[in-house]
Formats: C-alpha cells, structure tokens, sequence
C-alpha cells in the first residue's frame, strides 16, 4: 500500500553548505526502501535525530524526496492533483497534542478533515460523530480541547484522523508527552483501529513496551533502516539494540539479566520460560 | 480559571439563541448610533436600551459592570484632560490658572457615557456569544467581501485559531513565570521598569514557542488536507429563526427613534 524506493532527502539545498566549507550536506535519509502492505502494525524506533520523523512526513507528502519516490495507493506524492488524496489516505497523528488541534471544541476539530474534503454537512455530522465515539470521547463532543487530558487531547486528535476516513494512520510519537495511564488510552484505540478496521498503522516510538504490540518493528539509525523484522527478532538481537541506543522492554531485560534468550515480547511468556526452567530443575545462575 | 475579558458565559437565553451574524451587526449599529447620539436623553435612552438587553440575555448585571470596571482609569483620564484643556465660554470655576467651563464638563461627561456604553454593549457581545459563533458570523457577514479578493475565511480561520490559543499560552506564561521564579527572577517587586525588565525573559520563551507552535500547527493542518476556504463545507450551519428578524427590528426601530430624538 505504501512504497518508499530509494529514498533520499535532506532539509538543506545542494548549493547550501557545499559552498561554504565543502561539507557534505547533510542528509535526514539516505537511500531509504521500504514497502508498507494493508493492515500491517508497524512501529518504527530509533535514536532522535535517526531520520523517523523524515520518515513519515513522506509518507502523506508533507515533505516530497530529493531523489527517489514514494507512492500511496499507487499516487506518486509528488504529484499535487493527488496530493490530497494521499493525505486523505495517510493520516498523521503528531507528537504535542496542543499544537495540532485546530477546532474551538472536540467535535469542531474533528469535523475540520471532513470540512477541508468538502463532505456535505449532514454526512459529515454522522461521520464526527462516529469517529468521536470510535475513541471513547462521546460525552466531551462540546468540550473546549484545552480542557481535556492529554490522553484525551490525543484521542482527539485521531479521531480527527478517522473523521477523514483513512486507510493508514502515522503516529509520530503521539504517545511521547502522555502519562501512563493517556499511553495505554490511545494503545488501545490504536490497536482496535488496526484489528477491527483493518486500518494500517505506523506507530513511531521510543517506548519498547508499545514496540512489543506491533507486528513488525523498523530501526533507523542515521537515516537508513538497519532493522526490519519481528520485535521478537528485534529483541532477541541485544547488541544491536543497545547499538542503537534504544533499551530492551522490561521483561526481555530481566531475560537479558538471566542470560536467557530477549525474544520475548510479553511479561507471561517471560514468566512462563522461568517457570519451565525453573520446574525443569534448571536452575538458573 | 478566572474569566478573561469579554469571555463567553454560556446560557441559554433569547439573547444567547439569536443569530450571531445578527447580533454582531447590532452591535456594529449600537455602536455606531452612539457615535451620533449627542444629548443626555439620547444617553439614557440607549441605557435603557441596553438595560433591557441584558435582561434578555438573563446574566447577572454584575458581569457587565465587572467588563467596564477596567476602563475606569481610562474614563477619568479623558474626563480631567478633556476639563482641563476643551475649553467653553461659560465658566463655573478657576483655581489658580485652571479654568473649568461648563461645556468641557459636559463634554466629558458625554465623552465618558460614550465609552461606557459602548464596552458594556460590546461586552454583551461577547458574553452571549461563542467564540466559534462569533467567527463564524463574522466570516459569513464578510463573505460578500470575497467577491472583491477580501480573505474572508482566512480572515476568521486566524481569528479562532488565535482564540483557541490564548488558554494555551497563558499557561505557558503562567509556566515560564514559575520557572524564572524559581531560579530566583522577581515579577511583582520594583518599580515600573524593573518589573516591565522582568517581562524580557518570559515573552521571549513565549515567542520562540509560539513560533514551534506555528510550524507544528501548518503541518497538522496540511495533513488534515486544509486548502484554504475553497470547496470548504461546514460542520456547523447558521439558521436564520423567528427570533434574529425580530431582535434586528426591534433594535434598529429602537435606535433611529433614539437618533431622531436626540440630534
Ligand atoms: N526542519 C528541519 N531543518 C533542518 N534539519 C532538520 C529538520 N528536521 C529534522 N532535521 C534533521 O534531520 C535529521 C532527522 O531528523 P528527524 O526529525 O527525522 O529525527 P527523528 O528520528 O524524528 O528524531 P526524534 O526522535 O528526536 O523525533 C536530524 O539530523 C535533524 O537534525
Ligand atoms: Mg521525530
């Protein structure tokens, strides 16, 4: 569904800094290839600066390639007739939920995906309504958004992604500034989305916790993907972890601890390994 | 959270249900009728006017007394300068060499109802409107505007976005303050420059934010496929009922009454 192929950008121009002192420009992603397929969840980690942030502003066409291309459903993004339909298809869920919503109340900034599409007022009206209720906010419709908590200020701001009626979400760390309890509020309705409608979802993250709950995790280091797999494999690969400056979830870490195999992604399959050694009369050093 | 000036009191009274496009222009011709009006009949009469309206918006009269209360310095500024310096031919008193006329008196005190009447009826406005409503109806009165290249959406999109803001950096202020404060900055101590000084570290903070708040915004704003006001629809629509051809009229024949019988 989503197709990067041999991607390569940089914020700079060529003739920026080339001039100035024959530095190289600096590029956010170099030669980047990475297919995306209907209903998968993926999440994306890596260290900051490490080019993920590049990474999905890409994918709906907020910034175009410097060389290579990327296309969604087939629209190549550099092309502007399609463009909003790229952006109609890929949605993106930002990082601080005050600076993305844009309406006076819940409902109104949901309603503002649908408005910008041009989708008629009595539609739309059912459609806000259904995506306010897909992630629990049906009793704060009316409420102004600066009084809502972040968890909440974030479930808003997916269902205004939804409203738009998406075939793939992007979050680009949109779990980074919530407590506990706001993370697993937005995990839920984002793993809900992926199960119960199938929408794809790209989840960037740097809590391994949430890795552990995608079905296939991508590592970016400097701009290129060094990981593409399972975050079972991805945990079970410790050097390459640490290499990348991330940190194993807490139960691959008391495995790491025990000296037993990190390609665990949940706390019961670590307790179950523990229990069976332990039962096994394999006693653990 | 204490109520920012002018800020919305929900309520749901017939003032509160009229059409914003409605109230904004009776405003506008409130406001404008004041402009003329030149006598003290024509004061009380507008008061009157006014009175009866916050009736008909069913608040507690101390809300619009509190939305005047801080243009009293600015009120009594323009009475004493305008006795001092208007001038007249009748005069009631001189201490040393001010000279009090009877006209600047009057004319001040003219000048100082203007204003009151004209904040308390603006005030009103904003009380019984939302700010969503308020944008709104001001984009749909503008929107003839287009016609001639007026940026009549754009116009109202900065407007209630700026709105929706305001709460958010207010906390970022109140924030910042408590930052600088506990690394020992003082806001409320000192004279007037040393406090204004005091000010520098918390705007610029606030400045650079804002600007990381802009960029971030453009961004989720192009990504929820926002064009400008072209092929726009509307999630809320403006319905004219019995209620806005009444208020309009009742209004309109109130103040040309009022201006007649006051010039
Ligand atoms: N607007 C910009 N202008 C110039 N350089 C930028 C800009 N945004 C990012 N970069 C640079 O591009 C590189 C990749 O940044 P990017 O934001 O994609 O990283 P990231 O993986 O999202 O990091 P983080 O975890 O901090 O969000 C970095 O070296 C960064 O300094
Ligand atoms: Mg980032």
């Amino acid at each position: 569904m989503i197709e990067v192929k041999n991607v390569t950008f940089s914020y700079y121009e060529e003739s920026e800094t080339d001039t100035k002192n024959n530095e190289p420009v600096p590029v956010a992603l170099e030669n980047v290839s990475l297919h995306i397929s209907e209903g998968e969840f993926v999440s994306i980690v890596g260290r900051n600066g490490s080019g993920k942030s590049t990474l999905a502003k890409l994918l709906n066409g907020l910034i175009v390639p410097k060389t290579g291309v990327v296309t969604v459903a087939g629209m190549d993004t550099v092309n502007d007739e399609t463009i909003f339909d790229v952006r109609k298809t890929v949605g993106m869920v930002f990082q601080n939920p005050d600076n993305q919503i844009i309406g006076t109340t819940v409902e109104e900034d949901v309603a503002f995906g649908p408005e910008n599409l041009g989708v008629p007022t009595e539609e739309m009206h059912k459609i806000v309504a259904e995506a306010i209720e897909t992630v629990g906010l049906t009793k704060f419709s009316k409420t102004e958004p600066h009084l809502l908590s972040g968890g909440q200020k974030q479930r808003a701001a997916i269902a205004g992604v939804i409203a738009m009626r998406p075939k793939c979400i992007v979050l680009d760390e949109s779990t980074a500034m919530l407590d506990p309890i706001g993370r697993r509020e937005v995990m839920s309705v984002i793993e809900k989305l992926n199960r119960e409608e199938g929408i794809t979802v790209i989840l960037i993250t740097h809590h391994m916790d949430e890795v552990a709950m995608t079905g296939r995790s991508i590592l970016m280091n400097d701009g290129k993907i060094s990981f593409d797999g399972t975050p079972r494999e991805l945990f079970s690969n410790t050097k390459l972890v640490h290499d990348s400056g991330l940190e194993l979830p807490q139960p691959a870490y008391l495995m790491e601890l025990l000296g037993l195999d990190t390609g665990i992604i949940s706390p019961e399959e670590a307790a179950d390994k523990i229990a069976s050694m332990l039962r096994g009369g394999n006693h653990v050093s | 959270m204490k109520p920012a000036i002018g800020q919305y009191i929900p309520g749901n009274s017939f003032l509160h249900r009229t059409d914003p496009r409605i109230k904004i222009l009776m405003t506008v011709i409130y406001m404008v009728a004041i402009m003329f009006i030149d006598s003290f009949i024509g004061y009380a009469a507008s008061g009157a006017v006014l009175v009866a309206a916050v009736i008909a918006s069913r608040l507690s009269p101390i809300y619009v007394l509190k939305s005047v209360k801080p243009l009293i310095f600015l009120i009594l500024l323009t009475i004493v300068l305008n006795i001092f310096f208007y001038g007249g031919e009748t005069l009631w008193a001189q201490f040393w060499i001010i000279k009090i006329y009877k006209e600047a008196i009057l004319f001040s005190v003219k000048m100082a109802l203007r204003i009151l009447i004209l904040v308390a009826g603006a005030s009103l406005l904003t009380f019984t409107t939302s700010s969503i409503a308020l944008t709104d109806g001001l984009e749909r009165l503008m929107s003839p505007l287009e016609f001639i290249h007026f940026p009549a959406h754009d116009i109202a999109m900065m407007m209630s976005i700026a709105l929706r803001f305001i709460p958010i950096f207010s906390d970022e202020a109140t924030r910042i303050m408590d930052a600088q404060k506990s690394r020992g900055a003082e806001f409320d101590t000192g004279g007037l420059i040393k406090k204004v000084k005091g000010l520098v570290p918390i705007i610029i903070p606030l400045i650079v934010s804002a600007f990381r708040r802009a960029e971030d915004l453009a961004s989720a704003m192009e990504a929820r496929c926002y064009r400008g006001g072209k092929g726009r629809t509307r999630f809320k629509v403006l319905k004219f009922t019995w209620r806005d051809p009444l208020a309009f009229a009742i209004i309109t024949a109130l103040l040309v009454c009022i201006i007649v019988f006051s010039l």
